[in-house]
């Protein structure tokens, strides 16, 4: 019997995601007015539940030492996920700099020098790079420096850049799977979950890499012989190219930034040791971004992109009020009765729904909602950690499935179709689906190799 | 290149604005204009209606022409209107089509929504689009006194560059070059992303490369005598073409009908379709030469 609350829950979500879906108005929007509708039409008008608000708003988390300062054992969180939101504002400024000051402009241009402009082995170093940063930046960035470099060498060494960008696109899905901070999703589970970055490597690291290396030679041989044919006859000149050190505005924030990214990954590797909380992590790299590079540190924070954050802060408080009202319980209930109980069929659903879900939804809403059905069905007696590796790795790699499945993927068709490369849906998916179906399926059978 | 000038006429007091325009033009290339009208279908009766119409034009265009050389050919064609005037268009290699978005009170009305809308969408030929409502102000002076011309830094995206060029050197006009760099790029996903930031050193990139080929592009004007300037500005392209057209003073917008993010955005997109649409400047639209440079900025 579906009680009032949940059938507003419901109604509130599905309408917020109806209007996202329409895009006429930024995605922020419809997730605050969301939001507020749970907060006051859900849990004021129909639950007379102030608590709840406080509940789900999670502000309470923010105090608590736990939530920032090391040795204490990781919070799970429900409602507004502010580690999440934290860590993702924290990066994003740390990878505004990181950009401001050239460098992945330059890493891009240096890794190509190193292969020496051949487009195979620019294609090969690409996927690995993209895969590598993935894991510790959001892939939009990756895609936006990546992808352009790709185009403006593809102009001067005159190959098709469109399959190393579809190539790059898809290691940089499967590289974020492989890390807690290198996809939103998993940041998301992982501090939901209270999982570790650590714990994420050494269970969807190690079947992500087995994916990318399974990607990189399904990619060579599929665009080898096309890349050598279209570079044949034109000459490799180095002294042509653009030169790796004109990426840099300025040598001395460059080489503190540097560090500043190098610290942020040791402190991120090592957060389960040391105790520091994502959050902190996020802020420390933000407060080392802004205080070496004080001079443009408002300029900086203006670069930010609030309105995702503003986003997430909405999703999260309609997807709290799906699981505060009990609506992704009966949800995680109907997964449980089909699949009779057996933990492999719940892990190979989660995997598989997740897979396909998030190859037309994005993965961020998509994990956002599956979080509460997962801890339910682990309350009901399923083990949790495979099913939110499950989940991660479902989000992350299905998503390389169209080129509207994830953020890395927009970003990188959008940018080849803004300087005269329009992908079509046809020609990226005849690649990528075929790929993302392959490496689901190494995923899935790993993964019912070493938990079930 | 403006040799032979296509007028469908529907015979609509206000789609005779094109005739105005029209007649300037060929004055000043000596043009052959053809005036074409088209009956068909149901108004099948019109047909006869319609000769007479275009022969009464043709009258009051050779009278314009006192003195001077003019070639002029009257075509009454049936059928379907924008179908007809395409081939014909096609078929008898047209260096211009001169027509007025809406035509509400002809003999064969046409509208923005139906048959203009094809034959802007579809002709083979550059098409000089007249606005209904600018043109019924009839304001004194030429539409070709004040010209704007977007360009974007692609090849694709000057097709119309060389047209403004003659323009503006035939018809004295004082030309405004006008690029826009954009901060950012609206995509479309489910539920994700809606706006993709660009990184600021690129953009800082496109202000270096931009400025560079627009002081390039005003070089070819100010050779050829014609007064030209410059404008770099930062937004959404399309506001700021219609908001600068506006500020420039300019009743002419030429445009490349296809730029650097291919036909589908600029005839289709969001670019030419809010400038076609929310624009209140004629427009001169001109489609692009087979499988230009992608881009010569970047």
């Amino acid at each position: 019997m579906h009680t009032l609350s949940q059938i507003f829950a419901v109604l509130i979500f599905f309408s917020m995601f109806i209007v996202i879906i329409l895009n006429k108005v930024p995605r922020y929007i419809p997730a605050l007015v969301g939001g507020g509708l749970t907060i006051v039409v859900v849990f004021l008008l129909i639950m007379k539940s102030p608590a709840a608000v406080l509940g789900v708003l999670n502000v309470g988390q923010i105090v608590q030492p736990a939530f920032w300062i090391p040795g204490h054992e990781p919070l799970e969180s429900s409602g507004v996920n502010w580690q999440t939101i934290i860590f993702i504002g924290g990066m994003m400024v740390m990878v505004e700099g990181l950009g401001k000051v050239g460098f992945f402009r330059w890493l891009c241009l240096y890794v190509a020098r190193v292969v020496k402009y051949r487009a195979v082995s620019i294609l090969v170093a690409f996927i690995l790079l993209s895969g590598f940063l993935a894991m510790f930046i959001d892939s939009i960035t990756v895609l936006l420096f990546l992808a352009t470099v790709t185009i403006e060498l593809a102009r001067m060494l005159k190959f098709d850049p469109v399959p190393v960008i579809i190539a790059e696109i898809f290691a940089s899905n499967v590289g974020g799977s492989a890390t807690m901070s290198g996809d939103p999703p998993n940041i998301i589970i992982g501090t939901a979950l209270g999982y570790s970055f650590m714990d994420f490597l050494k269970n969807t690291g190690l079947i992500a890499w087995v994916g990318m290396i399974a990607t990189l030679v399904l990619f060579y041989f599929l665009f080898r012989k096309g890349l050598r044919a279209s570079q044949k006859g034109t000459p490799i000149d180095p002294s042509l190219y653009p030169r790796p050190k004109e990426a840099i505005d300025d040598p001395r924030l460059f080489k503190v930034y540097i560090g500043v990214f190098v610290l942020t990954i040791a402190l991120l590797v090592t957060h389960a040791q040391t105790g520091i909380s994502v959050a902190s992590i996020g802020c420390i790299a933000a407060a080392l971004t802004l205080a070496f590079g004080y001079k443009n540190a408002a300029h900086t924070m203006a670069r930010v992109d609030w309105r995702t954050l503003l986003f997430f802060f909405g999703l999260f408080v309609c997807v709290g009020g799906l699981e505060h009202t009990g609506a992704l319980k009966a949800l995680a209930d109907f997964i449980g009765r089909v699949s009779g109980g057996s933990f492999a069929i719940v892990m190979t659903i989660i995997l598989w729904v997740s897979a396909f879900s998030s190859a037309i939804v994005d993965n961020i809403p998509f994990a956002a909602t599956m979080i509460p059905v997962i801890r339910s069905l682990a309350a009901a007696g399923m083990p949790l950690p495979p099913l939110a590796w499950a989940l991660a790795l479902g989000t992350d790699i299905g998503g390389n499935g169209t080129p509207i499945g994830a953020s890395a993927n927009v970003v990188g068709t959008a940018i080849a179709e803004k300087e005269g490369y329009p992908v079509s849906w046809g020609r990226f998916c005849k690649y990528a689906l075929p790929v993302m179906i392959l490496v689901v399926g190494i995923c899935w059978i790993l993964l019912v190799i070493k938990f079930t | 290149m403006l040799d032979k000038i296509l007028i469908p006429l529907d015979g609509a007091k206000l789609g005779e604005a094109a005739l105005d325009q029209g007649r300037e033009l060929a004055l000043a290339f000596g043009s052959e204009l053809h005036l074409l009208g088209v009956c068909g279908g149901p108004e099948e009766k019109y047909c006869g209606l319609m000769r007479g119409y275009l022969d009464k034009k043709a009258e009051d265009v050779r009278r314009d022409f006192l003195g001077k050389d003019l070639s002029l050919k009257v075509v009454v064609l049936s059928g379907e209107a924008a179908g007809q005037v395409i081939d014909y268009a096609r078929r008898e290699r047209m260096d211009l089509l001169v027509i007025v978005s809406h035509g509400h009170s002809g003999i064969m009305p046409w509208t923005m929504g139906g048959t203009a809308n094809k034959i802007i969408h579809e002709a083979p030929v550059p098409v000089l689009l007249l606005r209904a409502a600018a043109a019924k102000k009839r304001r004194p002076g030429s539409i070709f006194a004040k010209l704007l011309l977007p360009l974007d830094g692609s090849a694709a995206g000057e097709t119309a560059l060389p047209y403004v060029l003659e323009i503006a050197a035939k018809l004295k006009s004082k030309v405004t070059l006008l690029s826009v760099i954009e901060s950012g790029q609206r995509v479309h996903t489910i539920g994700g992303l809606d706006f993709i930031r660009f990184p600021e050193q690129q953009v800082q990139k496109m202000r270096q490369d931009l400025s560079a080929y627009l002081d390039g592009a005003v070089k070819k004007f100010r050779d050829r005598g014609v007064e030209a300037r410059a404008e770099l500005t930062t937004g959404h392209a399309a506001e700021e073409i219609i908001k600068r057209a506006k500020a420039a003073g300019a009743r002419l917008v030429a445009m490349s009908s296809h730029g650097k993010s291919g036909l589908r955005e600029w005839v289709f997109g969001s670019v030419s379709n809010k400038v076609l649409h929310a624009g209140k400047a004629h427009l001169l639209l001109v489609k692009p030469t087979p499988n230009p440079e992608p881009s010569r900025t970047r």
